[in-house]
């Protein structure tokens, strides 16, 4: 789990490459089979699409990631502050952790049609969904770290007759950070998907809205721009947090020799 | 504080269960440095854990100053130092000297500063680094001196010195008498160093492979330093090595 430096020029480059090469390979396919553009259309087309319209897709993408954000920090909140209390409270983690696989085993593409028809086609069934996805890798993940202490350390602390509430402080929460690292890195595209996946349920906006407009309309330019989109700022939203994240737990830089 | 051991056993749960002391009996008078040694798995760490309050003790007794393990450490009597250095990898080596210090209860002050501890193990230098930047050694050192700061009457050492070279072993010696000379705590030292307990030490506790049982004790009535070309010196070595199965052809190794 050793952060490694994200954006370094090489790996910039071979990224870069693969990316390009994808891309050449997909336009040409396009191109030699005269694929029609309702079935699948080339790359040029999708970005040109996406320039001639940048407004919308600069306001639907505002929406769609704002809701998947305030999601994502209300689902992070829920489930830490959760496994705190099971880690500070080891009695109640039974009860509370099937409650919580069977949140997390409901499907959530059934769910949101329920939620858009109680509350609207605004933003809030979104933020709801994405909060409900975001929960359960948040809790496993951070209630896995805040556990898995290493037992030197735990004896340190009980030798020092540290209070459960100091150790929880001072040694179980900062060694859990590796962990909430691992959790946001798997529910930040959750986030995002559970926003998309609820705004085609019905929404007034957004990238999910967009898409479901260009589908029904069977505009594939447009349903692409929008994926293409999502890509980027699913991928942008992950090595921001692998930043973040190397600076954060600084201490597992592997050693420069 | 005086240590009283007796017909202590320690047996861990599980399949098969694994008896690490088997009816243990010795004591320790105030102030006295006693080193323990015996062979690997033979039942050290446990004994010092029992003595930290760690571990339940099972059968037998175990008391410090004449309370039990639990009382003598709420009253930060005891001070333990764990085979592996345990540190906190997210505090520079000086936070993770004064973290000690936080959990002490109020009316309870340290023995030395933490810039004190640090510079009689040698790091002063180090102080504003993170521990990954230390070598193994040098974060035994600072296990060793957040150990030491702590006013303690008795000091648990479970191989403090195990990944230390020769050099800084000696030079740690000179500072560990010191300070103990002064503080005069119980000392209950394990190590697999024959000529360290030797040099150190006011008498010597061989315990038997698993389940530890005591086959010598040995007091050391040499003054101190001790120079190990001394006679005297070579003929407790000896006696040493005979009790812990060793061949007796004097040796420049340790265990
Ligand atoms: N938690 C545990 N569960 C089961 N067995 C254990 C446990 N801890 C220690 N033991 C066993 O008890 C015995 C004594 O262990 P201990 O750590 O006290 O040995 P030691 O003398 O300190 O060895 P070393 O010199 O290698 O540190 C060993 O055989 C070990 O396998
Ligand atoms: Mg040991």
């Amino acid at each position: 789990m050793k952060p490694r430096a994200v954006w370094n020029p090489r790996d910039l480059l071979s990224a870069g490459v693969i990316v390009l090469t994808f891309f050449l390979l997909w336009e040409l396919g396009v191109r030699l089979l005269d694929m029609p553009v309702y079935l699948l259309p080339a790359p040029s087309r999708v970005i040109l699409t996406l320039f001639q319209n940048t407004s919308l897709y600069a306001q639907a993408t505002a929406l769609t990631l704002g809701e998947a954000l305030v999601g994502l920090v209300l689902g992070l909140s829920a489930g830490f502050l959760l496994a705190s209390v099971l880690v500070l409270r080891p009695g109640l983690e039974g009860g509370v952790m099937t409650l919580a696989i069977l949140v997390k085993s409901t499907p959530m593409v059934a769910i949101a049609p329920l939620l858009t028809l109680w509350m609207g086609f605004g933003v809030l069934p979104k933020i709801v969904i994405t909060a409900l996805m975001t929960f359960f890798p948040v809790l496993v993940n951070i209630l896995t770290g805040l556990q898995r202490t290493d037992p030197a350390l735990l004896d340190l602390f009980r030798a020092w007759h540290a209070s459960r509430w100091e150790t929880f402080i001072f040694l179980r929460l900062p060694s859990s950070l590796p962990y909430l690292f691992a959790a946001l890195k798997i529910s930040a595209p959750l986030a995002l998907i559970g926003a998309v996946v609820a705004e085609w349920t019905g929404a007034s906006g957004g990238l999910g809205r967009t898409m479901w407009l260009a589908y029904t309309n069977l505009n594939l330019p447009y349903l692409f721009a929008a994926i293409f989109i999502l890509a980027a700022v699913g991928m942008f939203l992950y090595q921001f947090l692998a930043w973040l994240e190397a600076r954060a737990v600084f201490w597992q830089v592997p050693r420069q020799d | 504080m005086h240590l009283e051991i007796e017909q202590l056993s320690h047996t861990f749960a599980g399949r098969p269960p694994r008896a690490a002391l088997a009816e243990l009996s010795f004591a320790v008078p105030s102030g006295q440095f006693t080193a323990v040694i015996g062979p690997s798995g033979c039942g050290k760490s446990t004994l010092l854990r029992l003595a930290a309050g760690l571990l339940p003790v099972q059968e037998g007794s175990l008391r410090l100053g004449g309370q039990t393990p639990a009382q003598a450490g709420a009253q930060r009597r005891v001070a333990w130092m764990a085979q592996s250095p345990a540190l906190l990898p997210w505090r520079t080596v000086r936070d993770n000297v004064l973290l000690a210090l936080r959990f002490l209860p109020a009316g309870h002050a340290a023995r030395l500063s933490a810039d004190e501890a640090l510079a009689r193990v040698g790091l002063s230098d180090s102080a504003n680094a993170y521990p990954f930047m230390l070598s193994g050694g040098m974060q035994q050192r600072l296990a060793l001196a957040r150990t030491l700061m702590l006013d303690a009457g008795l000091w648990l050492m479970d191989e403090p010195f195990a990944a230390l070279d020769e050099l800084t072993r000696e030079r740690l010696t000179h500072e560990l008498l010191d300070l103990w000379q002064a503080q005069r705590p119980t000392v209950l030292w394990v190590t697999h160093h024959i000529q360290e307990a030797l040099r150190l030490a006011d008498r010597v506790v061989v315990l038997s492979p698993r389940p530890a049982r005591l086959i010598l004790d040995l007091p050391v009535d040499l003054p101190r330093p001790r120079p190990e070309s001394s006679p005297a010196f070579q003929a407790l070595l000896s006696r040493l090595r005979a009790a812990l199965g060793l061949a007796a052809a004097p040796a420049e190794e340790g265990a």
